[in-house]
C-alpha cells in the first residue's frame, strides 16, 4: 500500500500539471499561407510595389501615405481543400473562414507635415476564434505548415512616412500573443495543500518595414514604374508552463513548452509598372524565406521527477529537429481595366506564385506532409465612381478572388528505423488541391472639414 | 486523502470567480474618469464606446486617443494587505466620420490594453480570499466597437459589440519511464460578442439625456483533459509492475469574468459653454451571474480507477449575488477659457453597492460597498501651429476607491479563513492626450 501512495500523488500532480495546459503548435499565418485582401490574392500575393488599394497595409506598409484620400475595407475569406493521402493514415484539414478588415488613414496635417504621414491597420478575424491550436502527436500525419494557419488573429497596425513624392517608408508590428505561467504548489507531510497558479497571455510583435520607391517622379522617363521592398520579421507563438512542487521534500519539476503558428523570416522584393491611360498594371515580386529556423512543431515535456528509494524516472519527450530548409517565392499579377464608363468600371486581375516545399523528405518518425504549389489566382473587380449625386473620393470596389493551389504529389519513403506501427510506414504521399475565395467592399472617401 | 486530491484540482486547476471588465471598475477615457464616469450624457471622445455609444455624434469626424493609468490596490484582509498587482495599461481609441444630410455619422473603437499582457489570470486556492472587484479581472483586453447616427440634430442612436473570450480544450498525454512523453493538444480562444446601444437626446440647449443598454457577458472555460501513464516498475531489471497503465479523464467547466447587463440613464445639465454637470444611474443585474464556482467530472480508467476511486466534486454554493446600482455624478469648469486655450477642471463621485451578500460557507468571494472619488484637469490648444489645424487635448485624472469596511462571520467554524473583516482603497491615476484631424 506503501508503494501506492506516491505514485498516487505522481498522479495527482500530473493531472494538476496537464489541466492547465492551453496552447500549442505549428504553422504559418494566414497571411502568408493565403494573403490578405481580394486584390491583393488575385494578383497572385505581386503586391509589394503598388499603392490601390488598403491592402497596402499588408503588402507593403511604405505606401499608404502615397495615398491622396483614407480608404477603408472589410472583407470575407473562405478556404478549403482537396488533399488527399494514399499511403498511411489520412490527414485532415480545418476550412478557414473569416473577416478581414484594413484601412489606410493619411493625416490631415499642414506646414512641413502635410502628406507626410499615414496610419494604417489590417487585421484577419477568423470566425468565433481569437486563437485555436491543435496539436497531434509528432508521428501522426498533418499538414505541419497548414494545420493552424487561418486560425489565429491577425493584427497589423502600420505608420508610413514620405520622404520624397518618389521615396516612402514605413513600417508596422504584427501583434501575437505567447503564454506563459506558473503553477507553484507544496503538499505538507499531513496532505495539507497550498497552491498559487498563474496564466498570462503576453504580447508580442514582429515587425515589418518597407520601401516604396516611384522613380517616375523624379525621370519622367521611369512614369508608371514602382519599386517595392519589404522585411518581415519571423514569429511564433510560443507556450511555457513551468510546474514546481513539493511532495514534502521531494521537488517536481514539469514544464510544457510550445512553438506554435511559425512564419518565417521573409525578404522581399517587387517590381510593378502600369499604365495608366491603358488601364494596365503589372507587377513581379520574389520572396525569400528563412525557413530553417522552424522549430520542433510538437509539445514538449521537461519532467524532473525522482521517487525517492525507487528507481523510477519519467522521461521527457523526444525532440525531433524538422530540418527545414530555405525557401524562394516568385510571384506574378497583372490587372487590366476591361470595361470603363463615366461614373462605373469593371477590372480584372490574374496572378501566379510558385512556392516550394520547406519541408525535407519524412523518412523518419514524423509525417510533415507538405509539398511544392503551383498557385493560380483571379478577381474580378466592380467599381462605382458616384452613387446618385453623391461623389467618392476614389471609386467604391466590391472586389472577389478566387485563389487555387496546386499541390504536386509526392511520396515519402520510412527508412528502416522507423517502426512498422508508424502512421506513415512504410510510406505516405501528399497532394491535391487547396481552394480560397473571397469579396471585400472597399471605399475611399474626403475627411470632414466640420 | 480523497478530499485532499478533490481540492488539488480544484485549488490548483480552476480559477475562482471573478467579475467584470476594466472598463466596469475604473470607467474608460480620461475625461470621463475624471468625472465620475458619469459620462453617459456627455461624450465626444471614444470612450463613449463604453459610457453611451450614441454620444459618439459628439466627436470630431477624426480622432485619435490614446492614454494610459496605474491603479494601485490596497484591499487589507483582516488587516492584512491581499497581494493583488497592480493594474496598468493602456487605451487606444479611434473616432471616424462623416456627415450626410447634415446628419453626422461616426465609427468608433476603444480598445484597453493592459501591460505587456492580452490577458492574466492568478488562481488561488478556492477557497482563498478573492477580492471580487480587483483580482485578475482588469488584467484583460478589451474592445469595444461601435457605429452612431444622428436621427436628428438632437436625437442620436448608436450600437456597438464588446468582445471578450471563451476558453476551451485540454491534452490527451502519456508519461512513463522506458518512453519519451508525448501527447495532442487541443485549445482554442474563441471569440465571444456582446451588445451594447445608446440613445442620447438634447431637448434643450442646456440639458442632454442619455440612455444606455449593455448586455452581459461571461467567459466561459472548458478544459477537457485526459492524462495516462504507462506501466510504473520498481525495478526495470525484473520487470515487476507496481502500477499498470491507466487513464484519468478529467472535465472542467467554469465562468470568468462576468459582467452583468447593465441599464443606464444619464443627464447633464450644461447652464454655459464653461460648465457641466451630470449624473448617471445604472442597473446592475448580477443576479444572472452563472456560478462562476468551477464544477468538475473525474472519470477514473485502469489502475486509476483502483487508486483513486471517484468522488462527487466538492460542493462549492453560488456566491448568491444579487442585482444592484450604482450612482455617478461628475462636474466640468472651464477654469480659464482664452481664444485658443483651455484650462478644464473637473470632479466626480460614484458610488456603487456590493451586490455580494455575506459569505459565510465556505465561499471567500470579498467585496463591499464602494465610494469613488475623482478629478483631473484638461488643457485644449486650438491649434498646434500650422501643422495641427485642430484642437488638442491633454488630460490627467486621480480616481480614488473606497471599500467601506465590512465583517463577514462564517457559519462553520472549521472554515479555512474564518470570520474576516475586508476594507481597502486603491488609487488611480492616469493621463492621456486627444488629437483631432
Amino acid at each position: 500500500m506503501k508503494l501506492l501512495r506516491l505514485p498516487k500523488r505522481t498522479a495527482c500532480f500530473i493531472v494538476v500539471m496537464a489541466i492547465m495546459l492551453a496552447p500549442g503548435i505549428a504553422s504559418a499565418d494566414v497571411l502568408y499561407s493565403y494573403g490578405f485582401n481580394a486584390r491583393g490574392i488575385a494578383m497572385g500575393g505581386a503586391a509589394a510595389a503598388q499603392v490601390k488599394d488598403f491592402g497596402v497595409a499588408y503588402y507593403n506598409p511604405a505606401g499608404g501615405v502615397l495615398f491622396e484620400f483614407p480608404t477603408a475595407g472589410v472583407g470575407y475569406m473562405k478556404t478549403g481543400n482537396w488533399l488527399e493521402t494514399h499511403h498511411g493514415e489520412p490527414a485532415a484539414l480545418d476550412s478557414t473562414e473569416g473577416m478581414l478588415f484594413g484601412t489606410i488613414l493619411p493625416l490631415p496635417l499642414g506646414s512641413w507635415l502635410e502628406r507626410r504621414l499615414a496610419v494604417g491597420f489590417a487585421t484577419f478575424m477568423p470566425n468565433n476564434i481569437f486563437v485555436a491550436l491543435d496539436v497531434p502527436y509528432g508521428s501522426v500525419p498533418q499538414y505541419a505548415l497548414w494545420r493552424n494557419s487561418g486560425r489565429q488573429m491577425t493584427i497589423l497596425p502600420t505608420l508610413s512616412i514620405r520622404l520624397h513624392d518618389a521615396v516612402a517608408i514605413g513600417g508596422g508590428a504584427q501583434l501575437f500573443s505567447n503564454t506563459n505561467g506558473e503553477i507553484n504548489a507544496v503538499i505538507g507531510a499531513n496532505d495539507d495543500v497550498q497552491t498559487l497558479t498563474g496564466q498570462e497571455v503576453t504580447t508580442s510583435f514582429a515587425p515589418t518595414y518597407g520601401l516604396m520607391l516611384r522613380p517616375g517622379k523624379i525621370w519622367e522617363s521611369l512614369t508608371g514604374w514602382s519599386f517595392g521592398f519589404v522585411f518581415r520579421e519571423e514569429f511564433w507563438m510560443h507556450y511555457r508552463i513551468p510546474i514546481n512542487t513539493f511532495l514534502g521534500s521531494t521537488p517536481l519539476t514539469m514544464i510544457f513548452d510550445a512553438t506554435s503558428i511559425y512564419t518565417p523570416r521573409q525578404w522581399t522584393a517587387g517590381v510593378s509598372y502600369e499604365n495608366e491611360a491603358a488601364g494596365f498594371l503589372a507587377e513581379l515580386d520574389a520572396s525569400y524565406n528563412e525557413w530553417r529556423k522552424f522549430p520542433d512543431p510538437n509539445l514538449y515535456v521537461d519532467v524532473e521527477f525522482t521517487v525517492p528509494l525507487l528507481d523510477i524516472v519519467f522521461q521527457d519527450s523526444e525532440e525531433i529537429d524538422p530540418e527545414f530548409h530555405d525557401t524562394m517565392t516568385f510571384r506574378a499579377g497583372v490587372e487590366k481595366r476591361v470595361y470603363d464608363t463615366d461614373t462605373t468600371g469593371l477590372v480584372a486581375q490574374l496572378g501566379y506564385y510558385y512556392d516550394p516545399s520547406p519541408v525535407p523528405p519524412q523518412t523518419g518518425s514524423t509525417n510533415y506532409l507538405d509539398t511544392d504549389r503551383h498557385v493560380g489566382s483571379t478577381g474580378l473587380g466592380f467599381q462605382w465612381d458616384r452613387i446618385g449625386s453623391y461623389r467618392f473620393a476614389g471609386p467604391l470596389t466590391i472586389q472577389g478572388f478566387y485563389q487555387l493551389h496546386y499541390c504536386v504529389p509526392r511520396m515519402f519513403y520510412k527508412n528502416e528505423s522507423v517502426s512498422a506501427d508508424n502512421p506513415g510506414y512504410p510510406k505516405i504521399d501528399v497532394g491535391g488541391w487547396i481552394w480560397a475565395a473571397g469579396i471585400n467592399v472597399s471605399v475611399f472617401f474626403e475627411y470632414d472639414a466640420e | 486523502m480523497r478530499l485532499t486530491i478533490i481540492i488539488i484540482i480544484f485549488a490548483i486547476f480552476l480559477p475562482a470567480a471573478v467579475y467584470a471588465t476594466p472598463y466596469d471598475t475604473f470607467g474608460a477615457g480620461t475625461r470621463a474618469v475624471a468625472m465620475g464616469n458619469a459620462y453617459g450624457a456627455v461624450g465626444g471622445d471614444s470612450s463613449a464606446c463604453f459610457h453611451n455609444i450614441a454620444t459618439l455624434t459628439l466627436a470630431g469626424p477624426f480622432q485619435l486617443e490614446m492614454d494610459y493609468h496605474r491603479a494601485d490596490v490596497d484591499i487589507r484582509f483582516n488587516d492584512r494587505r491581499t497581494d493583488i498587482d497592480p493594474d496598468k495599461g493602456y487605451r487606444i481609441g479611434l473616432v471616424l466620420g462623416k456627415t450626410f444630410f447634415n446628419r453626422r455619422f461616426r465609427a468608433g473603437v476603444s480598445m484597453y490594453i493592459p501591460d505587456q499582457h492580452f490577458m492574466r489570470f492568478v488562481l488561488p486556492p478556492r477557497t482563498a480570499p478573492l477580492v471580487m472587484r480587483y483580482n485578475n479581472i482588469n488584467h484583460m483586453m478589451v474592445s469595444i466597437a461601435g457605429l452612431a447616427g444622428q436621427v436628428f440634430p438632437w436625437w442620436s442612436l448608436g450600437v456597438g459589440v464588446t468582445t471578450t473570450s471563451d476558453h476551451l480544450g485540454g491534452v490527451d498525454f502519456v508519461i512513463g519511464e522506458d518512453r519519451p512523453a508525448e501527447g495532442d493538444l487541443k485549445s482554442r480562444l474563441g471569440s465571444e460578442m456582446s451588445i451594447l446601444a445608446g440613445t442620447y437626446f438634447e431637448p434643450l440647449k442646456w440639458l442632454s439625456i442619455g440612455g444606455t443598454f449593455r448586455d452581459e457577458h461571461q467567459q466561459k472555460m472548458h478544459l477537457p483533459n485526459k492524462i495516462g501513464m504507462y506501466d510504473l516498475k520498481v525495478f526495470a531489471e525484473n520487470g515487476l509492475i507496481i502500477f499498470h497503465d491507466g487513464r484519468l479523464v478529467l472535465d472542467v467547466y467554469s465562468y470568468t469574468h462576468f459582467s452583468p447587463r447593465q441599464y443606464q440613464g444619464s443627464l447633464a445639465i450644461k447652464p454655459n459653454d464653461r460648465l457641466i454637470f451630470s449624473a448617471d444611474y445604472t442597473y446592475y443585474e448580477f443576479s444572472a451571474m452563472k456560478n462562476s464556482m468551477a464544477y468538475s467530472v473525474a472519470i477514473m480508467e485502469g489502475d486509476f480507477g483502483e487508486v483513486f476511486p471517484c468522488v462527487p466534486p466538492l460542493d462549492v454554493p453560488d456566491p448568491g449575488l444579487e442585482d444592484s446600482w450604482g450612482i455617478a455624478f461628475g462636474t466640468e469648469w472651464g477654469a480659464f477659457v482664452r481664444d485658443g486655450f483651455r484650462l478644464d477642471l473637473r470632479g466626480g463621485y460614484n458610488y456603487k453597492p456590493t451586490p455580494l451578500p455575506d459569505q459565510t460557507d465556505v465561499s471567500n468571494v470579498v467585496d463591499s460597498d464602494l465610494h469613488i472619488v475623482s478629478g483631473g484637469a484638461g488643457v485644449t490648444v486650438k491649434a498646434l501651429s500650422d501643422f495641427l489645424r485642430k484642437p488638442f487635448s491633454i488630460d490627467t485624472f486621480f480616481q480614488y476607491h473606497y471599500l467601506e469596511p465590512r465583517m463577514v462571520h462564517k457559519s462553520d467554524p472549521t472554515s479555512d479563513v474564518g470570520d474576516y473583516e475586508v476594507t481597502g482603497s486603491v488609487l488611480n491615476i492616469g493621463a492621456g492626450m486627444t488629437v483631432r484631424f
